[in-house]
């Protein structure tokens, strides 16, 4: 069968071409991550307080309407997806870091994987409001608990991704290779193996990201999140929803943006996890 | 007096997606009953595709661009789907090299013996069964009334290539497509199924294109070999004349390539002036 | 009297109920080319698991070069592992995918010697030149390079840190008929030029009998024969080995087409 040789890059470029959906993903995410980024520059008076003008219905002059003191309901948004991004972040990056260590000791080691992973399982087991709960009560609600609580609850899906990989890298035919050149099992796993393993957890990493914006943002709405003067728009669509009768857009606004935002990144992730999927097939 | 079975003019087979890769450039092959064509060629030749668009079965990324081929009178390019199941079966069937991917894993294999049957002729479940056993016996499998049922995967390989020699030979076609059957399979079992076919395909006047990379193999079986090249057919000789005298370039250097008993071991095997001069193995 | 770069005794191996190597003993003598020929299942390529300390073996004894190997700890095991490599079969996927050509070749220089990167680079080169590949390569990937090419940067990397012994485990089984001429004829420049002692694994008779000196014949763990090339055809050959030698392709061939002419 006449084997066709395709760049990496071109075909990356040339699948995410034919797929408009994911282009509009990435396009939503990078436009919501750049307002948030620069939230300071564009709306550098959020803070203002303007208690006459409370609650005002989204208009020309307020976009997203005005808060119970008379702030911008944009300029909120703004800051607040900032902090929402940093924590879901914070999460991905942390449940990579775990996660991918976790899996490449549970596959290489046969001895402890079954802690390993039994662990992991009894993590996903448990209920995450009753986890954060606990938390939480022991350890404060600050962004970086956050984030260690999300990492923490999202790491054992890495971990598996991880480990089935990682088996599989280690039954191929170059790893007996490397044993009779002699390198040891450790220089085999981070240096030759992990490589080969990583692209199929950056797909599950956006989705974890997607994962954790949602955690964060039930959370914050029953009050374990993020605590004022912080925002995110976990916090914002709890002040909103109990505001609902005054001012109808201050819950639906953050309750739109985290939806989209969500549904952004499961797009790229689904979508990521089905051409790897295919490249390594 | 004796019309082809098979009959191919000008075939041109390429990539759908894209218009300017050629896989294979205009070949042309005629096959009378009962003759057996060896289609010897590396990876990458063609061969496999060829075969399998005789068939109608190439692989939807691949087209055939233009060309004919007629197989026992019956036009194949460009039919449909409904039209190709028919003449698939009676007028000319295949054997492939994996055994345990063509087969159903889940149905037993007189089960999928049945079904071939059926598939073709109005014929009643037991008079199928027992066809089927019947075949499964001209194969060579042992106690054939018992393992009927057995599933693929009780079988060792060389009893599923046999059982799916029995399934492709089920419904008598006239042409019988084997590619590289013995390819996965032992040097010795790999004799066996060779004499299998020998047998069969005499007993039955069957057409035979045997499929291979090993020209030696190919010289065993085949009454004719067709040395296949980067979608080309570039010598058609009968057997014994081919291994004789060669006359493209490249037969001559796959057949100084092939160790064989008499090969000298004190020399090198294919000197680099031949190589030089093929442009074939691995040349960068 | 020369003695056996590799000397192996009673060797046993066992997965769990089922004895894949059953009571094996041979020796190679430095410099040969040593067949070991079998059908799948025969052992052959758990012998060569086990001589390169892959496998632990059941019971028996290994000794390369005079010392015992088999129960060396895994840093001794390292100062041995410079001496022995291997060449595999599927040329593709025994290289790792995601490293370049320069960094699968110049991995031995880097776990067994200390180098500049520039020195390596020039070893790099030099091997790629030994085995007939363009410096240009370097920068490749496996996926990049021909299933004959990917073969040579194997044997590349296998003679960076000069061994004296190669296991060639089928490693011309998956390639086309003429890559696989131009293979063999390069392992058998370098044994000369370097001095190579080769354990030739592989089912086709007839490359093993064009290859190597000595053959052991096996089947089902056990070693039926050890013998010179010819001996390998006599009538006096273990039936077995004879059976094999009447099912390889090439006698095949002249069989089948006497079988017609008299049945004509």
């Amino acid at each position: 069968m006449t084997t066709l040789k395709v760049s990496s890059r071109r075909s990356l470029l040339r699948a995410v071409y034919d797929q408009p959906s994911v282009i509009v993903a990435l396009g939503t995410i990078l436009f919501i991550a750049l307002i948030s980024a620069f939230s300071p520059l564009l709306f550098p008076n959020a803070d203002k307080i303007d208690a006459p003008n409370r609650l005002l219905p989204p208009s020309p002059e307020h976009w997203f309407g005005t808060d119970e003191l008379g702030r911008e309901l944009v300029a909120r948004m703004a800051h607040a997806g900032q902090l929402t991004l940093v924590i879901a972040l914070g999460a991905m990056a942390l449940s990579i870091i775990l996660g991918v260590l976790w899996g490449m000791l549970a596959g290489s080691h046969g001895w402890i994987e079954e802690v390993l992973m039994r662990t992991a399982d009894a993590i996903m087991a448990v209920p995450i409001i009753l986890f954060a709960l606990v938390f939480v009560a022991a350890f404060g609600s600050s962004p970086e608990v956050l984030i260690v609580i999300l990492g923490i609850l999202k790491a054992p899906l890495v971990a598996r991704v991880t480990r089935a990989s990682t088996m599989v890298e280690l039954a191929s035919d170059y790893v007996r290779g490397l044993a009779v050149v002699g390198l040891n099992k450790r220089r085999i796993l981070f240096a030759e193996i992990l490589p080969n393993v990583f692209p199929v957890i950056v797909a599950v990493a956006t989705l974890n990201i997607a994962s954790a914006i949602m955690i964060e943002a039930a959370l914050s709405f029953i009050g374990l999140g993020v605590q004022p003067p912080l925002a995110s728009w976990g916090t914002l669509l709890k002040i909103g929803y109990g505001l609902i009768h005054q001012a109808w857009w201050y819950a639906l606004i953050p309750a739109i943006a985290i939806t989209i935002v969500i549904a952004a990144f499961n797009e790229v992730g689904k979508w990521l996890e089905r051409f790897l999927d295919r490249r390594v097939a | 007096m004796d019309k082809p079975v098979l009959e191919v003019r000008d075939l041109r087979i390429g990539l759908r997606a894209d218009s300017t890769v050629e896989l294979v450039h205009g070949v042309n092959l005629d096959i009378v009953p009962g003759e057996r064509v060896g289609l010897v060629g590396e990876s990458g030749s063609g061969k496999s595709l060829l075969s399998l668009s005789i068939m109608g079965l190439q692989p939807t990324a691949i087209e055939v661009r233009s060309g004919s081929i007629r197989v026992a009178d019956h036009e194949v390019v460009g039919k449909n789907e409904k039209y190709l199941d028919k003449l698939r079966g009676l007028t000319m069937a295949m054997i492939y090299q994996d055994p345990m991917s063509s087969l159903n894993p889940v149905r037993s294999v007189g089960n999928q013996i049945v079904e071939a049957i059926r598939a073709h002729d109005v014929v009643s479940r037991v008079a199928a069964r027992r066809a089927a056993v019947d075949l499964l016996g001209s194969v060579g499998v042992r106690d054939p009334h018992r393992t009927v049922d057995n599933y693929p995967h009780e079988f060792s390989g060389g009893m599923r290539q046999r059982v799916m020699i029995a399934m492709a030979i089920s419904c008598e076609p006239q042409l019988l497509l084997a590619d590289e059957p013995t390819t996965a399979l032992d040097v010795t079992t790999q004799a066996k199924i060779i004499e299998l076919l020998d047998d069969l395909v005499d007993q039955r006047g069957m057409s035979v294109i045997f499929v291979t990379h090993d020209i030696a193999l190919a010289a065993s079986f085949c009454s004719r070999i067709d040395v296949m090249r980067e979608g080309e057919i570039v010598e058609t000789q009968p057997t014994a004349k081919l291994l004789a005298a060669p006359r493209h370039p490249y037969t001559r250097a796959l057949l100084a390539a092939i160790c064989t008993f008499d090969t000298d071991p004190n020399f090198p095997l294919l000197s680099p002036v031949m190589a030089a001069g093929v442009k074939g193995g691995d040349n960068a | 009297m020369t003695e056996p770069i590799v000397k192996v005794e009673g060797l046993v191996k066992d997965f769990g109920n089922v004895r894949a190597v059953d009571d094996v003993s041979f020796s190679i003598m430095p410099g040969e080319t040593f067949g070991l020929v079998g059908e799948s299942g025969s052992g052959k390529s758990t012998i060569a698991a086990m001589l390169l300390c892959l496998e632990k073996p059941t019971a028996g004894i290994i000794n390369f070069d005079g010392t015992r190997i088999d129960t060396l700890s895994p840093r001794k095991l390292l100062r041995y592992r410079r001496r022995m490599q291997l060449v595999m079969q599927d040329p593709i996927s025994s290289l790792n995918r995601c490293k370049t050509v320069e960094q699968i070749v110049g991995l031995p220089l880097l776990v067994h010697e200390n180098l500049t990167v520039e020195s390596r680079r020039n070893r790099v080169l030099e091997l790629l030149d030994m085995v007939g590949l363009p410096g240009s390569f370097l920068g490749r990937y496996p996926h990049e390079l021909s299933g004959g090419q990917c073969q040579r940067v194997s044997i590349a990397r296998s003679l960076a840190v000069s061994p004296s012994f190669l296991v060639l485990d089928e490693a011309v089984s998956a390639v086309d008929v003429l890559t696989q001429a131009q293979i063999l004829n390069l392992l058998n420049v370098l044994q000369e030029e370097l001095g190579l002692t080769y354990l030739f694994v592989s089912h086709d008779l007839a490359v093993v009998r064009y290859m190597c000196s000595r053959i052991a014949v096996m089947r089902g763990g056990k070693i039926l024969e050890i013998s010179e090339r010819e001996q390998i055809f006599s009538s006096d050959a273990h039936p077995y080995t004879r059976e094999l030698v009447a099912a390889s392709p090439a006698s095949l061939a002249s069989a089948v087409q006497d079988h017609r002419k008299e049945k004509a």
